[in-house]
């Protein structure tokens, strides 16, 4: 394990490329977590009711429901977690263009092997972007937030443990996809092609299976908080907030990582490299 | 002999393209074993599933008497059809990879960069090597750990004359400490100077396979001829060490039997009092023959 992830590194840790769109994920995703506050006081003094958005603001920032809040924005689809994703399309699909997939097994890999290697990357890349999240759920909420006992502080820190999920089934999802389609550019194009079909589907498909279509099982363990402007703005908005992670939400979720891999790996054993 | 590679009725077939079509090769430890046939003809796929990196349709091949595993890869060295490297990482990186995933230990590094003499270049990235350049490392990747066994597939494909014949020296040297040797090639010119076996390939067929002296030495003839042809017919009658004599116009054309040597011929016509006026090895070469091998099954 501990051999195919180093083997995994040493491919990557003099890739400049590679060491530049982590930079890029890092920043991205610090500029966000900590422009918000910023931007929260900047809508409120334009808004001329400052002190509603004070009390947003609060509770946004609050412990225990920051996890949730900032997970949840981290981890939206169409945002800066599709960064990370690229850099791990790209990773995979040098493997196909620079033929050192073959190299690799020449060598004394086999493709289950080859395979372990990238889902130990995935997980290292879905530990760093934890972590992050993590360090500036923490800054922020110290900073802002109106109770700051143990208890209140990891109250809801389970949502991280969601997110590490959600992150490490989609960074498989892109995996996948650049196993199956092998070239870059082909790649990114299916990728956001179905970022945007998806959602269609989900608009003309009966409820009962939206939740079971494959971005919305990888998006579906930390569900939209309740500290949304519109539930400040309208106390009487009727909808049903989910404040904790559900097994069958992360069941499902995991159940797509495990396809994603079971895919990955049929398809290189079926191919000739 | 300890068998080093076998494969047993292996097939692949790319669509209507019998690429490798029922091949069975033995290949023992010592060998020298070139693989020789023109393009396409199923040389580089053969490489390629007896490397685990193509799956075949049918038939099976073992590595050292096991069945297949990346354990015995790990004791092979091989380049199939180009060098393959991070283009971003340097020779030296690119190596520690290698060396990661044989278990080797990263001291071989210099020794074998040394031996392809890119020791000076071993911090540039790949990307900026010659083609030449990126040949030779891929030989000192190869040699990394000293495999049991080399694969060069068409080592000296792309490269300059001066490319082409360090290539060829560095091959024949290894060959001379003993190592075992499978080298494709489409030039027989090069599987004649440095194999010491052969099988012959085309449309994925084998059409021949033995060592590459026993098909030299079939066909060895000397041609003589001296002022009186009629005596030297019959002096060269007595001597032992011919099989077929053969008069040609004004020539006498004689088969020798293995072991004997034009020396032997000669020395016993001196002895004889016969001084020739002409002497010549008529060497029907490898070439001629792969071409008869390739025409005689169309
Ligand atoms: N991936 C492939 N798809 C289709 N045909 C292929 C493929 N690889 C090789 N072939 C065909 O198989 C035959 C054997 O090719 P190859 O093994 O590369 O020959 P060689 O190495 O002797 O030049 C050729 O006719 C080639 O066109
Ligand atoms: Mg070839």
């Amino acid at each position: 394990m501990i051999r195919l992830l180093k083997i995994e590194l040493q491919k990557h840790i003099s890739y400049k490329a590679f060491w530049l769109m982590l930079l890029f994920y890092a920043l991205l995703l610090a500029v966000m977590i900590f422009g918000i506050p910023g931007l929260i006081d900047y809508i409120a003094e334009k808004s001329g009711e400052p002190s509603k958005f004070r009390i947003f603001k609060a509770i946004v920032f609050n412990f225990p429901d920051i996890w949730q809040n900032i997970a949840f924005v981290a981890s939206a689809r169409f945002f800066i977690k599709i960064v990370l994703g690229i850099i791990i399309i790209i990773i995979v699909t040098n493997e196909f263009h620079f033929l050192t997939i073959r190299s690799n097994i020449i060598s004394g890999l086999d493709k289950k092997d080859f395979l372990v290697a990238k889902i130990e990357l995935v997980i290292l890349l879905s530990l760093f972007s934890t972590l992050i999240i993590f360090l500036s759920g923490l800054y922020l909420g110290f900073m802002h937030s109106a109770s700051k006992s143990v208890f209140d502080v990891f109250g809801k820190m389970v949502f991280l443990l969601g997110y590490f999920i959600e992150i490490f089934s989609y960074l498989l999802f892109c995996m996948m996809l650049g196993i199956i389609f092998k070239r870059t550019g082909i790649t990114f194009v299916v990728h956001f092609v179905y970022l945007i079909v998806e959602p269609i589907l989900d608009h003309n498909l009966n409820e009962k299976f939206t939740p079971y279509l494959p971005l919305n099982a990888i998006n579906g363990i930390i569900k939209t908080p309740n500290t949304s402007l519109i539930k400040i703005k309208s106390p009487e908005f009727n909808y049903d907030f989910q404040e904790f992670v559900s097994m069958s939400d992360v069941g499902v979720c995991l159940g797509y990582a495990a396809l994603f891999v079971g895919l990955s790996y049929l398809i290189l054993k079926k191919r000739d490299i | 002999m300890e068998k080093i590679l076998s494969i047993e009725n292996l097939n692949k077939k790319y669509g209507r393209i019998h690429a490798v079509n029922n091949l069975n090769l033995e290949i023992n430890r010592g060998n020298v074993f070139g693989i020789l046939g023109p393009n396409g003809s199923g040389k580089t796929t053969t490489l390629g599933i007896i490397l685990s990196v193509i799956n075949a349709d049918s038939g099976a091949f073992s590595w050292f008497g096991n069945p297949n595993s990346k354990e015995d890869r790990k004791k092979i060295g091989s380049i199939l059809e180009q060098p393959i490297f991070y283009p971003y990482l340097s020779a030296v990186k690119n190596l520690r990879i290698i060396c990661d995933i044989k278990g080797v230990n990263y001291s071989e590094i210099e020794r074998v960069l040394h031996i392809v003499d890119l020791f000076e270049r071993r911090d540039s990235k790949y990307r900026t090597f010659s083609y030449g350049m990126k040949q030779r490392l891929a030989i000192a990747a190869a040699l990394l750990g000293k495999p049991e066994v080399l694969i060069f597939d068409e080592p000296t494909n792309g490269l300059d004359p001066k490319g082409i014949a360090e290539i060829r020296e560095l091959i024949i040297n290894i060959a001379r400490q003993g190592m075992t040797i499978i080298l494709a090639s489409h030039l027989l010119d090069e599987v004649q100077k440095t194999c010491s076996h052969v099988a012959v390939l085309k449309n994925g067929n084998k059409l021949f396979s033995g060592k590459v002296s026993d098909v030299l030495s079939i066909s060895d003839a000397v041609e003589l001829s001296s002022n009186n042809l009629e005596l030297l017919s019959l002096v060269i009658k007595e001597f032992e060490g011919t099989t077929d004599v053969n008069i040609e116009k004004d020539l006498i054309v004689a088969r020798l039997k293995a072991g004997t040597t034009i020396y032997d011929l000669n020395y016993f016509l001196i002895g004889k009092g016969i001084v020739l006026t002409h002497l010549a090895e008529r060497k029907k070469s490898l070439e001629n023959q792969f071409l008869e091998l390739l025409t005689e099954n169309e």
